[in-house]
């Protein structure tokens, strides 16, 4: 569980502390960095994977804007498996560039747990750590990608490879549903941001344990008037169509996944998640889930990831504006995230004001929330 | 928009009580999420208390109106008050709406813990705490809110018939209100 994210110099973000729980609600007006905090994290993410090399993820325009500051930090807090772990990683942006030391490169990465290092790269030299913290082997490495995601997994370091894989695991999910494509030519491990390959994910997900399968398929047969199932069809050598079938009037119906209206396609992907990722373990970070979804939808499905993370199964994160999103987690788990005329941006608890009787959404709109008296508004 | 309508309604001062009171209604009624309207006060000092006993009047009204069969759950804190203070509130809260008081058909139930929910959350757990001791501020469970969904099943195994009396006062009367949505 990620409970901790600090972010300095990366754009609005200066200096800035995001601490998480379990469930956690992020509000806050349009403009206040909102979708920075998941933007650093994907990006972490694909440093991590080595995806890309850090010029490409951490490009100049990344810095933030009225600083002259050459050193962005990212901190990740993370508990689990057995532990409490520390990432950070440096990265330096320099006018100049040489083939041995990159235009923009990591100067420090480090992971430890519970306080003791598990590995530390800095000034182009890796060290390793044994689970027990004994030093490994030192050896020098490219400042230009980050080395912690290439250390091969064996017995002694099964706590730098859980490390890793948690945050390869990490989801961070921006619905679109017009964009999500019904045919599948690969299976993928990941959903992608904006949700494109939902199907060739769910290719390989609905192939793993059938009891989530069976889940979601309950819960889409109670949500979706008429649904009978998921199906894939061939389309090709290595090529399937998704395909959701319908009952009507005891006739069969059967459309593509891309002939389902938006809304029923955000609901297909918000019920998946929650009875595939959340089960695994996973830290799952939904911006605007509820776009699409019609209001009658959205507190059956809020209860049902609550009561999901609350059994202790993963993590969910949710960026939202909705007003039945507010009126559920605000009080409980919700953080607002403020900023004052293209500042920096800074995060709080959400509080009700005291001696009102609103409920949050209406609090919010009206901008009578918390110690600031801005509440989730009067960022511009 | 679904042509299906809310069976239970829940009020309640917090989320936490307001998710222990519907895992129980998910379970003794074999609902699902879709069939409950869950709704949480704002906090702050009193303010949740004056929203539920606003909005119970309001409640009553709308389920005698629209839907008779409607369950409606009402959950207040006692805090150190004694229960029945808060069942004269809403019983007052009624009246002063001008409407008449709850009869004992209506699927209208009151959850009053005596202290707060994590009270039963710990009985209902097995931490065994009496209804003087402040749970919330002793942290008396480690983690509240993942106690809830065993806590709301015991809960149901206790509102099943020769289930032996809980020991708290609150809770066993929780019990016999929370028995009406079944009726």
């Amino acid at each position: 569980m990620l409970k901790r994210l600090y972010i300095d110099n990366f754009r609005a973000l200066v200096n800035t502390d995001l601490a998480l729980e379990r469930r956690t609600l992020l509000m806050g007006a349009n403009g206040t960095g909102k979708s920075t905090f998941a933007d650093v994290l994907l990006r972490l993410q694909w440093l991590i994977s080595g995806i890309s090399k850090t010029d490409e993820i951490f490009t100049s325009d990344t810095l933030t804007r009225w600083q002259n500051v050459p050193r962005q930090r990212f901190e990740l807090d993370v508990t689990g498996s057995g532990g409490d772990y520390h990432y950070e990683v440096v990265v330096e942006h320099r006018k100049t560039a040489s083939a041995e030391e990159p235009r923009t490169r990591i100067v420090r990465e480090v992971l430890k747990t519970d306080s003791d290092p598990l590995f530390h790269f800095e000034e182009g030299l890796v060290h390793l750590y044994r689970d027990d913290h004994s030093a490994g082997p030192e050896y020098p490495f490219d400042w230009g990608r980050s080395a912690l995601g290439t250390i091969t997994p064996r017995g002694d370091n099964q706590k730098l490879t859980w490390f890793v894989r948690w945050l390869r695991g990490l989801t961070v999910l921006r619905p679109n549903p017009p964009g999500m494509l019904d045919l599948v030519e690969r299976d993928d491990f990941l959903i992608a941001v904006d949700t494109r390959n939902f199907a060739a994910w769910y290719h390989m997900a609905s192939s793993g344990d059938k009891r989530h399968d069976r889940q979601l398929h309950d819960d889409l047969v109670d949500v979706l008037p008429g649904f009978d199932a998921l199906n894939f069809e061939a389309a090709g050598p290595n090529r399937w169509l998704l395909r959701a079938d319908f009952s009507r009037s005891g006739e069969k119906v059967m459309l593509r996944f891309g002939e389902l209206s938006d809304g029923q396609r955000a609901l297909i992907l918000l019920y998946a998640v929650a009875r595939f990722l959340l089960p695994e373990g996973r830290t799952v970070l939904l911006d605007e889930p509820d776009n699409y979804v019609s209001l009658d939808e959205i507190q059956p499905w809020l209860l049902s990831v609550t009561d999901i993370v609350d059994g202790g199964s993963g993590q969910l994160v949710l960026v939202s504006h909705h007003p039945e999103i507010f009126n559920q987690w605000a009080e409980s788990h919700g953080t607002v995230a403020e900023r004052e005329s293209c500042g920096p941006i800074r995060t709080r608890k959400f509080s009700s004001a005291p001696g009102v009787e609103l409920l949050p959404a209406e609090a919010v709109a009206r901008g009578w929330t918390g110690a600031s008296g801005a509440g989730g508004n009067g960022s511009q | 928009m679904s042509d299906r309508f809310a069976e239970v309604i829940i009020l309640a001062e917090d989320e936490r009580s307001g998710n222990l009171l519907r895992r129980y209604v998910l379970r003794a009624l074999n609902l699902d999420n879709r069939r409950i309207r869950q709704q949480i006060a704002p906090s702050g000092k009193g303010d949740a208390k004056q929203w539920v006993l606003g909005q119970y009047s309001n409640e009553v009204s709308a389920v005698r109106k629209l839907h008779r069969k409607t369950g409606l759950v009402v959950h207040l804190d006692a805090d150190t008050d004694p229960v029945n203070r808060r069942a004269n509130q809403l019983a007052a809260a009624l009246k002063a709406s001008g409407q008449d008081g709850r009869e004992s058909t209506e699927r209208v139930s009151h959850a009053i813990p005596r202290r707060e929910t994590e009270t039963w959350l710990c009985v209902l757990t097995g931490v065994q705490v009496d209804e003087e001791t402040d749970c919330k501020r002793k942290r008396s469970l480690p983690d509240f809110d993942a106690a809830v969904q065993r806590a709301a099943l015991k809960l149901y195994e206790q509102t099943r018939a020769n289930a032996p009396a809980p020991g708290l006062p609150s809770l066993a009367t929780a019990i016999s209100e929370l028995q009406r949505l079944e009726a």
